[in-house]
């Protein structure tokens, strides 16, 4: 079963995030540890390292804005 | 003589029933919880026999028969007077921390506040606190404004806190037994105007129960709701009313959080009027909570608004004449129990 | 200095425990599965378990809220554990403590605060209990270098000593408080020395060096039984991430980062193992044990319920508040 890629929770205060960019397309294959988007925060930016291994899904658009615990794709 | 006056004098005379302080029903109370638990043990500054049993004489005579490792005497430092009653009360043990002025308890907030109030619930239940923090305060003997504080709004304003204050020596003495049994922590305020008063001896073992009032004086006019030493300024506007053809049921609440929601609405469902009383000061005090509930509750049975007496809204200050001032006169109470007689809707 | 090989073990298996356990719950919350506040405590896996492994499960801890590695190094079961910090009903505070504070009576875990400095105080009441009833039991509590300037640190350190409590006052010194370092939050060169003012037995070590971390904490662990009184442990570690999950730590120098990572606690153990004669494979069956635990921990708690909101009433006092 694809495991969801949700927006974690970064900080103390922070409840939204925007989705600034994928570094995998849609349909590629990922490694656990690939880096593998980036969000911003109103204090920084972070990239998030993809936690399984597979085919990448991408739901989530970037540009957009999410809040915390929101699926932005799956991996599978 | 008549046949009564004969049976009487035969009969066997009654003993006079001996008297006891305040301070003499709280020393009383802690050695029977101590003869019966081990667990009961006090920490606080100058209470050992060695510095003489406590500034107020409370733990007199108690080191002799305990012991130091149970009276313990502690440097200055609420923090850890607080936070090593909250650890022993943690196992099982029944501690009695002893902040010898309310104004101090600001030192200790992190400990109360954080830690005692909370262990149970964010522990889920599986640590429990049963603490007793006696403290020591009151308005009218020139301490000043760091040492005459009552807080006891602060701290009814946190789950997981109870608070008792005696208003006579035999409540003090059952109380006292009530708190250290109880499995929660309990703030006990005494009063230094209180230690000096007496009543009957109640016997050993006596208890008061948390959470119950006392209807200290019946009456159908007006309920006059309070706690500590002004019960005995209620009893006196309640005498003197009395002259004026108003029967003023006196309330003493005895806990004043949970306060005995019950016996409150029952006596102003019955007299229709209510006057909240506290020596604290009247802003943002216990009387809101109270005179709020009456209302939300009594709303079309009520003749008048709920009224409240306290405090100044000030420090307490240091010159008699303005300590006085600062203090709730009996005629102020009186005339707010004149206003709601004489309310019109 | 040397050490049995079953104490060894003993030290290894914590480590392992807690570093597996803290790379799963980084990889939760990454992924987004788990949102939750959570201090890691990477770079700090083998202080504690050199800590616990010399105390009995009666010993009494106090923690803090990055304290996930002490109270598994303690012994909390990791599925309680686990499932505490998801606010599952099954976890050990039934969700209303979270990963700030776990309490586990069982294994020794009084108190988990989550206000600096605030479990010392407490420490003392507990060691207090043990001294007036005799039961033998130290206490421990954790605690950073940042929790040592503030009052309760003193008051308690003073108030142990001049009672002679059996309690150890371990300073994980990992050289942050905060964002703050330790040269900029306090002008002494080392934590130890504020014993000596309190008249406190101080001892300074590496608690990266298992041999040297365990002996330190042996020996105030006996000192403490025996009614000698408290120890001040000043144990020299780094915080390898920042303050919480998530946190941006730019501010820490290249230089330190660097250092980190060549002081890194687990590849020390692992080589330490070896030279003790273990085998790879020793070690690595025993990892594979640990992270099928943790798998199951997990499963276990994100197959557990969440609390009924009616647990809110419950608690407050004994007694439950009226709905």
């Amino acid at each position: 079963m694809p495991a969801e890629i949700r927006i974690p929770k970064l900080g103390m205060s922070v409840t939204e995030v925007t989705l600034v960019e994928w570094m995998f397309g849609d349909g590629e294959t990922v490694e656990k540890g690939d880096v593998l988007y980036t969000v911003e925060t109103d204090k920084s930016t972070t990239e998030i390292e993809a936690q399984d291994s597979g085919v990448l899904r991408v739901t989530g658009e970037e540009g957009e804005s999410y809040k915390i615990g929101d699926v932005i794709g799956t991996i599978g | 003589m008549s046949e009564a006056e004969t049976l009487e004098a035969a009969a066997p005379k009654a003993k006079k029933p001996k008297q006891i302080t305040m301070v003499q029903a709280l020393n009383a109370a802690i050695d029977e919880a101590m003869a019966a638990d081990e667990g009961v043990i006090l920490l606080g500054e100058d209470v050992a026999a060695k510095q003489g049993g406590g500034v107020f004489k409370v733990s007199s005579g108690l080191t002799e028969k305990y012991g130091e490792h149970r009276i313990r005497a502690t440097p200055i430092s609420e923090q850890a007077i607080m936070g090593a009653c909250v650890g022993a009360a943690l196992t099982g043990m029944r501690p009695i921390a002893e902040i010898m002025l309310m104004n101090f308890v600001t030192v200790a907030m992190d400990q109360i506040v954080n830690h005692a109030a909370k262990l149970r619930f964010m522990s889920g239940g599986q640590t429990n606190v049963p603490l007793v923090i006696r403290t020591t305060t009151g308005v009218g003997v020139g301490f000043g404004g760091q040492h005459s504080d009552m807080l006891e709004a602060w701290f009814a304003h946190v789950p997981g806190l109870k608070i008792v204050t005696p208003s006579n020596a035999a409540d003090a003495k059952g109380l006292m037994r009530s708190a250290i049994e109880c499995n929660d922590p309990v703030i006990f305020i005494e009063n230094i105007l209180c230690y000096g008063l007496k009543s009957d001896d109640p016997g050993t073992d006596y208890r008061v129960p948390l959470g119950q009032a006392a209807v200290a004086r019946e009456g159908h006019d007006v309920s006059l709701i309070t706690y500590g030493r002004t019960v005995l300024d209620a009893l006196e506007v309640a005498e003197t009313l009395a002259g004026e053809g108003v029967s003023v049921e006196v309330v003493d609440l005895r806990t004043i959080a949970p306060y005995d929601e019950a016996t409150v609405t029952a006596s102003v469902r019955k007299t229709g009027r209510a006057v909240v009383l506290h020596e604290a000061v009247r802003a943002y005090g216990t009387g809101a909570e109270i005179a709020s509930r009456l209302h939300e509750s009594l709303f079309n049975e009520l003749k008048a608004p709920v009224q409240r007496i306290g405090g100044a809204f000030s420090a307490v200050p240091m010159a008699s004449v303005l300590e006085q001032a600062w203090i709730p006169k009996k005629e102020e109470i009186a005339a707010a129990i004149r206003t709601t007689m004489e309310w019109k809707r | 200095m040397s050490l049995d090989r079953e104490t060894l073990l003993d030290i290894y298996t914590r480590t392992m425990k807690v570093a597996r356990f803290d790379e799963k719950m980084r990889s939760l919350l990454m992924s987004g599965k788990l949102a939750t506040i959570y201090y890691t405590m990477r770079g700090q896996e083998l202080v504690t378990s050199a800590m616990m492994a010399a105390l009995n499960q009666d010993d009494y801890l106090v923690t803090t809220y990055r304290g996930q590695h002490d109270q598994i190094a303690k012994g909390v079961p990791l599925d309680l554990l686990i499932a505490e910090i998801a606010g599952r009903a099954t976890g050990t505070c039934k969700g209303k403590g979270g990963s700030m504070h776990i309490t586990h009576p069982a294994t020794g875990v009084m108190v988990t605060t989550g206000v600096v400095g605030s479990g010392l105080p407490i420490a003392n009441g507990l060691a207090l209990s043990s001294q007036n009833r005799k039961d033998g039991r130290v206490t421990v509590t954790c605690f950073g270098d940042g929790a040592t300037n503030i009052g309760a640190f003193h008051e308690a350190m003073n108030m142990a000593q001049l009672y002679k409590l059996p309690v150890i006052f371990l300073c994980q010194n990992n050289r942050y408080g905060e964002h703050t370092a330790f040269a900029d939050h306090t002008k002494v060169d080392s934590i130890v020395t504020r014993a000596a003012a309190y008249g406190m037995k101080g001892v300074k070590v590496d608690g990266n060096d298992a041999l040297a971390m365990y002996a330190a904490a042996k020996e105030a662990v006996d000192r403490a039984r025996a009614g000698d009184g408290p120890t001040l442990i000043e144990a020299m570690c780094y915080r390898m991430m920042g303050h919480f999950f998530g946190a941006d730590f730019s501010y820490m120098p290249p230089e330190h980062i660097e250092e980190m990572k060549a002081e890194d606690p687990l590849p020390k153990l692992g080589a330490l193992m070896l030279e003790h004669q273990f085998t790879q494979a020793e070690l690595d069956a025993i990892v594979a044990k640990l992270e099928a635990e943790i798998e199951a921990a997990v499963e276990f708690a994100f197959n557990s319920p969440f609390p009924d909101a009616d647990e809110i009433r419950k608690d407050v006092f004994e007694e439950e508040i009226a709905a």
